[in-house]
């Protein structure tokens, strides 16, 4: 991928600077890592957990615990992966470690990905392990069958296959290793259902059991009667696995993304999360495991004490310096052109690009694509592009998305607020919050990004404006968009506060946290005045239950999700009936077998099924041609003369032909390479890097969000306020199918030969 | 001068060298058991528990052999049964022994009803070919064939008058799978059942599960003693006039240092003494097996388990 001179068609920066971990071997050429002072201590924590291992293979050293915090987009998933390819280096073979992905919503989802990954081959073979050692020390006491000691402790042969041989007493071995199991456990169902694995008649019905099914009858009369399904027992059954891998040779790397989510969930459930955690800590540093662990800040000021002072090492993220972000654009142009440059930036854009951003890499990354793309081939990233570029995408956030989030705040809070309230005749307030036992109000003013000192002028005559009307006020400036580090410090001090980022996944937590600080700062109303309060709070119960319609509105938006799922299920089937009657129509050419192995095709189907779902074209003309077309048409007029429509109709249109051009160019390159039958050599593998390379300068300039207009309001969606609620799924499903797609392609493609098969 | 040669360890009426003993099928088997593992002792113990046969011939008995893979569970199992064959059979009973110990496994991914009404099925063609049902009650027990819970409680009362039965039934892994063969015992009729996987708090359970309606006869191998090796190997010897080489005393002591089982130790003797019959030289009754020998022949029998 590299080597290519001067200009290429190929953005060196990627356009969602979103890390995943699912496959180290997935677009490694392409990964830039800048080496911060967190990096630094991490590769620490990990290289002297490998040494350990390999200094003290007979024993058990204890394990790991790195703790990575940060916000989104400071490089969490990144720095992840980056250590677990940085304990394949150290260990020398990138099949001696395990990682795992595990994002995941709740723990018995981790572990169900835990059990997944390892696959009933590796863990029947960690046990096999155990058996194999125990063997090969009896045979190696008599001082017999050297061979078979030396083929057993390199497994070359199966130790079953030894004791059959030589006639060996298999039950006392047998008892030896369930002594070792469940010591190594420390648990005497596990012990003795991972020993039953070593029975072949036994090993399916103790690996479904292992992997959360009900246990077969042959086990429970075993003893084994409870299935993996509570948290308690996916703590132990995860603790199991980590002893039974912590303890080997090779070690065992388990990295947990987001993992402040799964314990938000536990908390919601039973309340245990503190000791859940512990014990996941616990264990995993007990069992000699590595574990890696993605989280929120916040998440660390929730741990118990006690805990926290289990962790071996929390890595908090930081952003980047100027100095780092720019040694990251040359390092990523390095990449490309095969030479570190700053050009097209400069010195002092990258330095305003880290101001507007507060440096973090995800957002500077974002805008490194994004710029490198306005400047053009021969152009210069100048300061004004900067703030153009960033007006554009931060601006490209609907205000009204921003507002309607902050209304169902406080909708589900049950606070009393008036919307658009006018202090003076130039003051006006998007959200005017009022407290039964609180005198004066709580203002929220909204705002676009505030990058330059023209935008800070206009919040602060605002802000004034607002103040000199009521004495009793408190501020919380929400900005949908970026706030320059330079413009921050200005509106401090008038604020009472940072001004507050919207950020999808966590503004309900954080204007809600931003409202009640404001509301705490607000001074108490008199005692005496309790029957006024009592009225208040009643208004606020009646609020809250009215709020229950947000239920409603979430329903709403389940349906609107199972409507989508059937339209695309629906485009499906007729898709496949169309190619049932293309290959009847058409015997000799069609009824081939399929070109593209399923999970490559399944990519690209996605892809065409999630424009489709937005656009909706073919349903929208044909009720304009149907039976009862004026009401019909008259929407449709409504949707052809808004620009925003029509362009986000080229762009859809556009976007869906590179994608079936991609997709027969693959299609093509199969035929070519006969990549089902046979290895990819490394000159078909450029071929289909080509490939990649150009459906990805094909689409770089046709962004999705210039979709947005029709997955906010697609042709079959109802209109109203719950249509709201679902848009944001729509707008994801988008990115799901689309984002990354050449990546992710390639690696459909490829994987086949790297995993042997 | 004739080549006559003798593999010592081989066992006349059987292909593999390993196959339990059989005395029931085979008299002349029971001249080659020796005592190892305190297997004479256990033989002994049986005989005291059965007596005169009255509590087998009135409410029927159950036998629980346990002991560690290559022990001669299996041969103590078919030795005892052989006795009872016989000594009824002195008393004027025919005596049958049915062997459905293949019918199941004990690590079949199925459940102890599931198990033990495959091995009833098995039975009932057994039983009805050896021609010692009541022909009146062949259509039930047919019927019933694999109801374990109706064909057990009743077995006795199928047979003609005068007759009895022996039934070997398949390995156990669960002490529960004891207890649940030892209610169905009734007169007549004798189980036999083997364990690797019991341990002795395993039959205390078992023993003390069935106390109130029989007594469970319990008989243990235990590990190679010493002396054992050398027992086993003279026996072997004596069994034969000659034709083939001997093995020096410090090579039994020796043997006995690193041999754990008597099955290991039949399967290792038999194979080195089949693989020097092969050889042109060196196997008349002058020669001798050294130790080289057998770790030779050992290691070609661990090279034999190849690279998987």
């Amino acid at each position: 991928m590299s080597g290519h001179q001067g200009t290429s068609p190929h953005n060196p920066f990627s356009p969602n600077a979103v890390a995943r971990i699912a496959d180290k071997q997935e677009r490694e050429e392409a990964d830039v890592t800048v080496v911060t002072d967190a990096i630094r201590r991490a590769e620490h924590t990990v290289r002297s957990y490998v040494e350990r291992r390999q200094s003290d293979a007979e024993g058990r050293p204890e394990g790991a615990v790195v703790l990575i915090l940060g916000e989104y987009g400071t490089g969490k998933t990144h720095l992840a992966r980056h250590l677990v390819r940085f304990a394949d280096s150290l260990l020398g073979n990138p099949d001696s470690s395990l990682h795992i992905e595990a994002t995941a919503e709740t723990l018995a989802r981790v572990y169900e990905r835990m059990t997944r990954s390892l696959g009933r081959e590796r863990v029947r073979a960690r046990v096999s392990d155990f058996y194999a050692d125990i063997v090969a020390k009896q045979l190696q006491e008599t001082g017999l069958a050297g061979d078979a000691v030396a083929l057993l402790r390199s497994r070359e042969v199966e130790p079953q296959r030894v004791v059959r041989q030589l006639r060996l007493i298999e039950s006392a071995l047998l008892r030896d290793v369930l002594a070792q199991l469940r010591a190594v456990t420390e648990d005497d169902m596990f012990g003795q259902a991972l020993t039953l694995m070593l029975k072949p008649q036994l090993e399916e019905v103790v690996w479904a059991w292992l992997t959360g099914g009900e246990p077969a009858q042959a086990l429970v009369d075993r003893g084994i009667t409870r299935r993996i399904s509570g948290l308690t027992e996916v703590l132990d059954a995860m603790g199991v696995l980590a002893l039974l891998f912590g303890g080997s040779r090779t070690g065992f790397l388990l990295v947990i993304d987001e993992f402040d989510k799964i314990f938000t969930q536990a908390t919601e459930v039973d309340g245990s999360v503190a000791t859940a955690f512990q014990s996941l800590l616990e264990v995993f540093l007990k069992a000699g495991a590595c574990l890696v662990l993605c989280g929120s800040p916040s998440f660390w000021e929730a741990i118990d004490p006690s805990t926290a002072q289990r962790i071996v090492m929390p890595v908090e993220m930081p952003n980047w310096s100027t100095e780092q972000a720019r040694e990251y654009v040359e390092l990523a142009q390095a990449v490309e052109f095969g030479g570190p440059r700053l050009a097209p930036f400069t010195r002092e854009t990258v330095d305003y690009l880290v101001n507007l951003t507060a440096g973090n890499p995800r957002q500077v990354i974002r805008m490194c694509h994004r710029l490198y793309r306005a400047a053009g081939p021969d152009g210069e990233v100048t300061v004004d592009l900067v703030r153009d570029e960033s007006r554009q995408l931060w601006g490209a956030l609907r205000a009204e998305d921003v507002e309607a989030a902050a209304r169902r705040v406080l909708d589900a809070n049950g606070w009393t607020y008036q919307r658009d309230h006018y202090v003076t005749v130039n003051g006006k307030v998007d959200y005017w919050i009022t407290f039964g036992d609180r005198t004066g109000a709580c203002a929220v003013l909204f705002s676009e990004s505030v990058l330059d000192q023209a935008d800070v002028d206009e919040v602060l005559r605002r802000v004034v404006a607002v103040r000199e009307a009521q004495s009793d006020v408190e501020m919380v400036l929400v900005v949908h968009g970026v706030v320059a580090g330079e413009q921050a410090v200005l509106l401090r001090g008038p604020l009472g506060g940072e001004p507050l980022t919207y950020r999808v996944r966590s503004f309900a937590e954080d204007f809600k946290a931003a409202v009640q600080a404001a509301v705490w700062r607000l001074p108490s109303r008199e005692r005496g005045d309790s029957l006024g309060s009592l009225h208040q709070r009643l208004d606020q119960v009646n609020r809250q239950y009215a709020s229950l319609h947000g239920f409603v509105e979430q329903l709403a938006e389940h349906v609107d999700g199972v409507r989508s799922a059937a339209d695309r299920q629906f485009g499906a089937v007729r898709q496949q009936l169309t190619d049932v009657q293309r290959r009847i129509g058409t015997p000799v050419a069609e009824s081939a077998a399929p070109v593209l192995p399923a999970s490559v095709e399944q990519l690209f189907r996605a892809a065409v099924d999630a424009l489709d779902s937005v656009t909706q074209l073919d349903v929208m003309l044909t009720e304009a041609f149907g039976p009862e077309p004026d009401p019909v048409l008259s929407d449709v007029q409504t949707r052809v003369y808004s620009k925003v429509h029509v362009e986000a109709f080229g762009v859809a249109n556009l976007v869906s032909h590179a994608v079936r051009a991609f997709q027969a160019a693959v299609e093509r390159w199969y035929r070519e390479t006969d990549a089902v039958a046979r290895p990819v050599d490394r000159e078909a593998e450029s071929g289909l890097d080509d490939l990649c390379r150009s459906y990805d300068a094909v689409t770089e300039y046709l962004p999705l969000y210039r979709l947005y207009p029709l997955a906010d309001q697609p042709w079959t969606q109802a209109s109203g306020p719950m249509a709201d609620i679902g848009r944001p799924n729509r707008q994801a499903d988008l990115h799901l199918a689309l984002d990354d797609l050449s990546a992710r392609v390639r690696d459909a493609v490829l994987r086949p030969t790297r995993s042997g098969g | 001068m004739t080549d006559k040669r003798v593999n010592p360890f081989a066992v006349p009426w059987f292909d593999s060298p390993m196959q339990p003993l059989r005395p029931f099928d085979h008299e002349s088997h029971e001249d080659f058991y020796v005592d190892v593992d305190g297997s004479f002792a256990e033989y002994a113990r049986f005989h005291r528990e059965m007596g005169d046969f009255d509590s087998m011939l009135r409410r029927g008995r159950v036998a629980l052999v346990t002991g560690d893979t290559g022990c001669g569970k299996s041969a103590l199992v078919n030795r005892c049964a052989g006795w009872v064959k016989q000594e009824l059979g002195r008393r004027g009973h025919r005596v049958e022994v049915v062997d459905v110990t293949q019918a199941a496994d004990p690590d079949d991914p199925i459940g102890i009803p599931e198990r033990m009404s495959v091995v009833c099925d098995q039975l009932f063609d057994q039983v009805r070919d050896l021609g010692v049902l009541r022909p009146e009650v062949v259509d039930e027990f047919r019927g019933h064939r694999d109801l374990p819970h109706r064909v057990y409680p009743n077995l006795g009362g199928y047979l003609r008058a005068d007759h009895a039965l022996v039934v070997l039934l398949p390995e156990v892994a669960l002490a529960r799978e004891v207890v649940a063969y030892a209610r169905y015992a009734r007169g007549r009729v004798l189980f036999f059942l083997e364990s690797t996987a019991l341990g002795p708090d395993d039959v205390r359970e078992v023993v003390r599960a069935t106390e109130s309606f029989t007594g469970l006869v319990d008989l243990r191998l235990g590990e190679l003693r010493e002396g054992d090796v050398h027992r086993f190997v003279r026996k072997r010897f004596a069994g034969h006039e000659g034709g083939f080489p001997r093995l020096l005393e410090e090579t039994l002591d020796w043997a006995s240092g690193w041999v754990r089982s008597v099955a290991q130790l039949q399967r290792s003797m038999h194979s080195t003494y089949g693989y020097l019959m092969d050889q042109r030289t060196g196997y008349g009754d002058d020669d001798v097996v050294t130790k080289e020998d057998i770790t030779a022949e050992v290691g070609r029998q661990a090279g034999g388990t190849g690279k998987t």
